[in-house]
């Protein structure tokens, strides 16, 4: 490699593929707005690996929709390569939690959804999915019906088929969690040499705190709801990565770093959720007499237990 | 691990796409149908020799095979008008039934103003509505095209609406995501999701329409199976009217067995062996 092209490759590196200012969502409801994000701020430089990762409901997949374009932020700016992107539809390649294969078409069929809906021919778009199917261990169903595949493989084909969508982002909304534990670590360790290969900007989304770290250049903390950043974490851990790292001291502290941010938002979360339940155990709305005072006795207690 | 190696450990054991069910023309498949109908006509034959019924009130399995060999004839041409009222009244009910689906599931101001008349339609007895058809259209193949399209028109309609509706609104998502257009996705998920749906509707409704054809026939016609048997019971030819009700009944079978058939084609993934999530 020339120094020229180091260069360009260490400016490339610094650009910023996207950038999210002060993004606030509310959602209309009949009690008036109900805000799920707040003063969102994030970027992702050219090719880096962002993760974010919250408890459940603090608006991680409203933030994946603002991204793709399929809702609009209440306020605050986007900005796609330095410019602001209001049409972002079609810009981003968005990967669900379900693999969302259709099932009547086959897997190569599959893949090549989104080039067809760019316009490629069929033909020339089927020949450029064949030929990334063993990359993507597919080899030999490509006229299979997706019924007749794996877990594993089912969302390999659903991540071929973003791959393809060929756009310089992906968002990926936790492309793993369903998943048993053993072909989840191998993914991983399969999409970390395909990120490296691909040098694409990937969001990920994820609940699973090693996965976050082992993947990741990057980790956002969201907030429980209304979702705030809470900590922009920098993994410092070296690359390439592989499995190995997760038991390695490093790993560790930024694992208790991580772990410890997260579960005081979880905690946050689920009293948030609980509090309609006391407040009508207090009314004797749902749980009365005995029931609502033992409720106001755990309620008392609970702060304690927090301390230690 | 490498990726070659753990995903060619699973490619061995998973199956092929193609099925392994027990196939069609096994002994296994027709045996117990046959043997059971085997048993009811001898039974039936033993039972109306042995208690000397009369024939004119129930004739055995033989008079009416009699029936059906001396008849041939005219049970063909009888046959073959009702076949031809069948298929061109299920081929409205299937062009009117899905375009009104379309327009149900595209549209929820047309779903209001339509669905009420939908299943209005199914309230009102076919027997009621038949001779005012006769009155309006004559003796002709129109009146029964007619009832046999509006009795085969309902699950067309109703299970096409549910299947243009089935499709996964995260899909629908994942294509706006994409840049898809309205009509991308209604031709590259809803048609295909709704098809399994609309086979559905469309075996039902063949099963249904031959009953339509004999109904209209009934309440006036000058041929037709339904005609056919209302003459010959008029006479106490009964072997006649069993005669005319085994040529309705394979018909009515027929028809849905070719339907059955063609879903092999037409929903490939929803008929081949594990198909079904």
């Amino acid at each position: 490699m020339s120094r020229a092209q180091r260069l360009d490759n260490m400016a490339a590196a610094s650009r910023l593929k996207i950038e999210l200012e002060g993004i606030s969502v509310d959602f209309p409801t009949e009690t008036g707005p109900l805000p799920v994000l707040r003063d969102v701020d994030l970027f992702a430089r050219e090719g880096e690996f962002v993760t974010i990762i919250g408890p459940s409901g603090c608006g991680k997949s409203t933030l994946l929709n603002v991204i793709a374009g399929l809702e609009d932020p209440t306020t605050g700016t986007i900005r796609f390569d330095g410019r602001p992107a209001d049409r972002r539809i079609g810009t981003v390649a968005y990967m669900p939690q379900k693999d969302l294969l259709m099932p009547w078409r086959t897997v190569l069929d599959n893949t090549i959804l989104g080039l067809e809906i760019l316009g490629v021919p069929k033909p020339e778009a089927r020949k450029r999915a064949a030929s990334l199917f063993e990359l993507f261990g597919l080899q030999g169903f490509e006229n299979a019906y997706p019924a007749t595949l794996s877990g594993g493989m089912r969302q390999r084909a659903a991540f071929l088929r973003t791959v393809l969508a060929d756009r310089p982002i992906m968002l990926l909304d936790e492309p793993f969690g369903a998943l048993d534990a053993l072909t989840r670590s191998n993914m991983q360790e399969w999409l970390l040499k395909l990120w490296d290969g691909l040098r694409k900007t990937i969001l990920f989304i994820t609940h699973d705190v090693e996965e976050a770290l082992l993947l990741s250049d990057r980790i956002y903390v969201l907030t429980a709801r209304p979702g705030r950043v809470k900590l922009a974490l920098e993994v410092d851990l070296p690359r390439p990565r592989d499995y190995g790292m997760v038991t390695s001291d490093r790993f560790g502290r930024l694992k208790a770093d991580l772990l410890g941010s997260i579960r005081e938002e979880a905690r946050k979360a689920m009293d948030e959720d609980l509090m309609p339940l006391r407040r009508a155990a207090r009314g004797g709305g749902i749980l009365a007499g005995r029931h609502a005072d033992a409720e106001e006795e755990k309620e008392k207690a609970a702060p304690k237990r927090r301390g230690i | 691990m490498t990726v070659p190696s753990s995903t060619s450990g699973r490619r061995g054991v998973r199956a092929s796409p193609t099925g392994s069910r027990t196939a069609p023309g096994t002994a296994a498949e027709w045996l117990p149908p046959s043997a059971l109908v085997g048993a009811v006509l001898l039974l039936w034959q033993g039972a109306v020799q042995a208690l000397g019924v009369p024939r004119w009130l129930l004739p055995s399995p033989t008079d009416i095979g009699a029936a059906l060999i001396g008849s041939r004839d005219l049970l063909a041409f009888h046959g073959w008008v009702t076949l031809q009222e069948v298929l061109v009244g299920f081929a409205l009910s299937f062009v009117v039934g899905v375009v009104l689906a379309v327009a149900i599931a595209y549209s929820r101001t047309l779903e209001r103003a339509v669905y009420p008349f939908v299943i209005a339609s199914q309230t009102i007895p076919v027997v009621a509505i038949a001779p005012i058809l006769l009155i309006w259209f004559g003796y002709g193949l129109l009146p029964k095209v007619i009832v046999v399209a509006l009795i085969c028109f309902f699950p067309i309609v109703v299970n096409t609406v549910d299947g243009l509706r089935s499709v996964d609104p995260e899909l629908v998502k994942l294509l706006r995501s994409m840049g898809a257009s309205r009509r991308q996705i209604f031709m590259k998920a809803q048609v295909p999701a709704s098809l399994p749906f609309l086979m559905s509707g469309t075996k039902v409704a063949v099963a249904v329409s031959v009953i339509g054809a004999v109904i209209g026939e009934w309440v006036g016609a000058s041929s037709g199976l339904g005609y056919l048997m209302v003459r010959s019971a008029s006479q106490f030819q009964t072997a006649r009217v069993f005669a005319s009700i085994v040529v309705l009944s394979v018909m009515g079978i027929a028809l849905f067995q070719i339907l059955a058939f063609s879903e092999r084609f037409v929903i490939p993934w929803h008929t081949n062996g594990n198909g079904k999530r």
